[in-house]
């Protein structure tokens, strides 16, 4: 009668073996044809059902509990050879792995990893192969052939296939992913046929580096310790990037900030060449001031507004500055740049003032001064011109026919009404709670065409006079001629002077 | 396999009492890490977390070229040119530098005198000869720096110095070595610094070592087809059918868009991340699966089945027998039992994270940051007049508001530092967890945070006891049932 020991024999699709072979022909055929460099990306066809056949194989040889090996049925020169290939893999990879991390650790610089990161992976990889080598050498003395060392075999192969496939394909990401899966695997292997203790031991040598990793991203964020820090960049930081895990979880740390918005002023030219503006925001509010995106799309594009608040404000409103012999204290130059531009500056003796007919914004009467300027750092400086690349595609929706010129981008952010005003009765949507801050104009390749703006980086501010008038001077160096807001409707008009 | 029910006895040391502190600390962390566990939890953890993942890749379906296109917010360009150059910068190991000892009479009076006249070890190299020596002293009176700061050789031809004073002059610091081979070389460099204000060759590595189908799959029509495969994916695993394959896919899938659109990530993405991994490692199929079914079917039918398969082939008949039936209740294992610890310890070191860094904020401690999680117009229900109505109601009792304030504030220190030390001790574990089914209804209320909410939720499910799990499991069974029945035709 037929049980689990010989199914394989009888239920070809049981069988993993099967399965692992067809796998490992179908990604060798990839890698023979990437060595002749044929048929990208047709080749995928081969090398994606080669995978999931091999998983699947893997899958069903490891999930077959209580039955025989059916190594057993083969004869006894064929187990020694794949227990000899088995202990020789285990052998070499410890081999390996030890002679890398000594000639890294020498200075070799040969050895393409870093030696941080290869003193983990052979923490994780070696000590498994070396008691896999030996296990496979007392199985092969003994000539005893265990389900466990068929299991082993089948990870090795699984490793060779996915290690075909990482050669086949020609995405270096995923080629990344592949490699990644291959060592698991590899490293897995000879864990099936170690002892219990050593499984275990190597097991919780994991656990503790993983979680190691863990802690590292949770403390390798400002303040952090200098540990911290080395241990990040030096071993975690492949293995968490990798894995997504480079979260610290200091949410609403060290306290819950404002929402911020994306505001984008698109510059469309017409058939005449005529500038025409439209505004384009992110999020984006209907009339009733409901987000027109909801749920998840709200909050992925929120997290896009917060990506680009990272930056640095101006340290100092002075500087000292060398005149000569002399040392003397003088505005920041960013400060002086902007303040010539500022209503009622009077420049010093011999201090150009602003060209004629020049844009005029006041500071914000309420925000420090040195809070009114921020320079992102440069990661946000580089989302920003993609973000400008991004909105550039954007169509007029009217005239899709129109062109685009350029994008002026600010970032806004949303302050919190408190909680006195609020109570008496002000509505949080004023637009004085908005704290616009421009962060340049850009061409639809995403480059800055106005690194040299008085206003780059600073607040343009949204005031308020004492007659409830509403002065958006972010709409006003937007190009938008509706910038005041009048009190009694709240709609916004069109205005031609300064105030 | 290691994977089965395990013998639980004492080892022999234990049993005869011969116990030393490390046997004791062995033998807990074994018991921890390594005892049989039911995986019930584990797949009702997995079909909460599958149907979240499922929810959140359906709501990738309209914004795929968006966030994951050639021209998506994050432009494909921008970020393999991050993927291949973004610097990565550290201090040395030692913390500081130990400068070199001179090597013959003149570098050891160069050294001495050094000393005497700056009260300070000499910048090395040092100078060879007098030649040398004079162009660093000029070097030091032109720029007010030396050009040894980052240890760059003694330039030995016209262009090397031609190099160091330019790009002193235009970044107020000299150059770490080695000299640009070429111009070309120079043109790298200085683009390099231009992009990223860090040289390359300060760098300790570069690149990020992240992955990504939709840094390869930019064709909107195969953009459409890949997010489907994924999409069926997810949802082969929810339901747990081929779930160790669909398990590692679904992770696989799900870290690919992650990985490709950083900036539209926030706290659903990582606590999904988290979860798949772990449901990748341990058996997340063995109970609540279409696995099981298929498991229980074919322990029936597979004489039949395999039968049937030889006379297609034309082979003579076999008898077969019948395989083991499935059990009532899904088998425990060492790897659930494993996989759910990873989760547990995991959970706890993510709410003591959160905890403790609120810590640094005056806001938390002063009772206000609660006002800045429920008036943030964002996030809290504000566009509904009636939330801002309740909240000035409150706001008039200025002792109450305070209360209500300051005690949110103080309970979700309480909640996120106590939990990793209370969450273990049965005394405790349901007062925990109902805090946080409250902290997480709250933040599902007033922050807008839905579907984090939620996945939150499930991490918590990471401390259920299986026979819990099981309750919930019937107790939705029963409602499911008593609503067919309202349903059906009289």
């Amino acid at each position: 009668m037929a049980n689990d020991a010989n199914l394989g024999r009888d239920w070809a699709p049981g069988n993993p073996w099967l399965l692992m072979l067809i796998a490992l022909a179908f990604t060798a055929m990839g890698w023979l044809l990437r060595l002749l460099q044929l048929a990208w990306p047709e080749r995928l066809i081969l090398i994606l059902p080669g995978l999931l056949i091999g998983a699947a194989g893997v899958w069903i040889g490891l999930s077959n509990r209580g039955a025989r090996a059916s190594f057993e049925s083969l004869t006894r020169p064929m187990r020694n050879l794949v227990l000899t290939c088995l202990g020789l893999l285990f052998g070499a990879a410890f081999l390996g792995l030890s002679a890398c991390l000594v000639l890294r650790v020498f200075g070799n610089e040969s050895v393409p990893w870093k030696p941080g990161s290869l003193v983990v992976v052979w923490l994780i990889a070696a000590p498994g192969s070396a008691a896999g080598f030996r296990t496979a050498w007392r199985s092969l003395v003994q000539g005893r052939t265990r389900r466990e060392e068929e299991a082993a075999a089948l990870l090795a192969l699984a490793a060779v296939i996915c290690a075909l496939a990482c050669w086949a394909i020609e995405w270096d990401t995923i080629q990344m992913l592949l490699a990644a899966l291959a060592f698991v695997a590899l490293v897995a292997s000879p864990l099936l046929i170690v002892s219990q203790s050593v499984r275990r031991a190597v097991v919780s040598v994991v656990v503790i580096l993983h979680f190691g990793g863990i802690l590292t991203a949770v403390m390798a964020t400002p303040p952090m310790p200098w540990l911290a820090g080395q241990l990040w960049t030096r071993i975690y930081r492949p293995y968490l990037e990798f894995m997504y895990l480079v979260n610290a979880y200091h949410y609403y740390s060290p306290e819950p900030g404002p929402a911020s918005f994306l505001w984008f002023r698109l510059i469309y030219l017409d058939e005449k060449d005529n500038k025409h503006g439209i505004w384009h925001k992110v999020p984006e509010f209907d009339e009733q001031d409901r987000p027109k995106s909801s749920g998840l799309a709200y909050n992925r594009l929120l997290a896009l507004t917060e990506n680009i608040t990272h930056g640095t404000p101006m340290t100092e409103a002075w500087e000292l500055v060398k005149d000569g012999q002399e040392v003397k204290m003088v505005p920041a130059r960013a400060f002086q740049q902007r303040a010539r531009f500022a209503p009622n500056f009077v420049p010093a003796l011999g201090v150009p003032g602003p060209p004629t007919g020049a844009l005029r914004i006041p500071f914000h009467p309420l925000v420090p001064q040195q809070q009114q300027y921020i320079i992102p750092i440069q990661p946000v400086k580089e989302l920003v011109s993609s973000y400008a690349k991004h909105v550039t595609r954007l169509r007029h929706p009217e005239h899709p026919d129109w062109r685009i010129q350029s994008v002026k981008v600010y970032r806004v952010k949303h302050v919190l009404a408190q909680e006195g005003p609020f109570m008496k009765g002000v509505d949080p949507r004023e637009p004085y709670f908005y704290l616009p801050y421009y962060y340049g104009q850009y061409d639809p390749d995403g480059r800055l065409l106005d690194p040299n703006s008085p206003f780059l980086y600073w607040l343009v501010p949204v005031l308020e006079d004492n007659r409830r008038w509403i002065f958006d001077y972010a709409r006003r160096h937007a190009g938008d001629p509706r910038w005041v807001r009048e009190p009694e409707n709240k709609e916004w008009i069109e205005w031609q002077d300064d105030r | 396999m290691g994977n089965t029910k395990t013998d639980n006895a004492k080892p022999d040391n234990v049993a005869a009492g011969n116990v030393t502190f490390g046997d004791r600390l062995a033998e807990a962390w074994n018991r921890f890490w390594f005892s049989a566990g039911d995986p019930t939890v584990l797949g009702l953890i997995r079909v909460s977390c599958g149907l979240i993942t499922l929810y959140t890749l359906l709501a990738y379906s309209f914004s795929l070229e968006d966030f994951f296109g050639e021209n998506a917010w994050w432009s494909l360009e921008d970020a393999r040119q991050q993927l291949r150059d973004k610097p990565y910068v550290t201090t040395p190991l030692r913390g500081y530098e130990v400068p070199p000892a001179p090597t013959g009479d003149f570098q050891e009076e160069y050294v001495r005198r050094y000393r005497d006249i700056h009260n300070a070890p000499a910048p090395w190299p040092y100078p060879s000869n007098k030649e040398q020596l004079l162009f660093a002293d000029k070097f030091l009176e032109e720029h007010h720096i030396d050009f040894r700061m980052f240890h760059i050789p003694f330039p030995e031809n016209e262009e090397q110095r031609a190099y160091l004073h330019r790009y002193t002059r235009e970044r107020k610091q000299p150059p770490p070595p080695p000299y640009p081979a070429d111009a070309d070389d120079e043109a790298r460099i200085d683009e390099y610094i231009r992009h990223y204000e860090v040289d390359p060759r300060l760098v300790y590595a570069k690149g990020k070592t992240i992955w990504s189908i939709w840094f390869h799959v930019t064709d909107p029509f195969w953009m459409r087809v890949v997010h489907t495969i994924i999409v069926m994916v997810a949802f082969l695993f929810t339901i747990g059918c081929g779930t160790r394959i669909t398990s590692v896919l679904t992770w696989m899938g799900s870290l690919s868009y992650i990985h490709r659109a950083e900036m539209v990530l926030f706290g659903v993405d990582t606590m999904m991340t988290i979860l798949l991994l772990y449901l990748m490692i341990g058996p997340s199929g063995a109970a609540l699966s279409v696995d099981r079914l298929l498991a229980k079917w074919w322990s029936m039918n597979r004489a039949r089945v395999i039968g049937r398969w030889r006379a297609f082939w034309k082979k003579p008949p076999i008898e077969i027998a019948q395989g083991p039936v499935p059990s009532t209740l899904p088998e425990a294992s060492i790897s659930a039992n494993f996989a759910m610890r990873l989760l547990q310890v995991h959970v706890c070191i993510v709410y003591l994270a959160a905890g403790l860094s609120k810590l640094l904020g005056p806001a938390w401690w002063n009772g206000t940051a609660v006002w800045g999680v429920i008036a943030n117009y964002e996030f809290a229900p504000m566009r509904y007049e009636i939330y801002n109505r309740i909240l000035r109601v409150l706001g008039q009792n200025q002792l109450v508001f305070a209360i209500i304030l300051t005690g949110a504030g103080y309970f979700t220190l309480a909640f996120e530092i106590g939990y990793a030390f209370l969450i273990w001790r049965p005394a405790t574990r349901w007062l925990i967890l109902s805090m946080a089914v409250l902290f997480h209804a709250s933040i599902f209320l007033f922050m807008g945070l839905k579907t984090f909410s939620l996945m939150m939720i499930v991490m918590n499910m990471a401390f259920l006891k299986p026979e819990e799990a099981r309750r919930i499991i019937r107790w939705f069974a029963d409602i499911g049932s008593g609503l067919l029945r309202l349903n059906k035709p009289a």
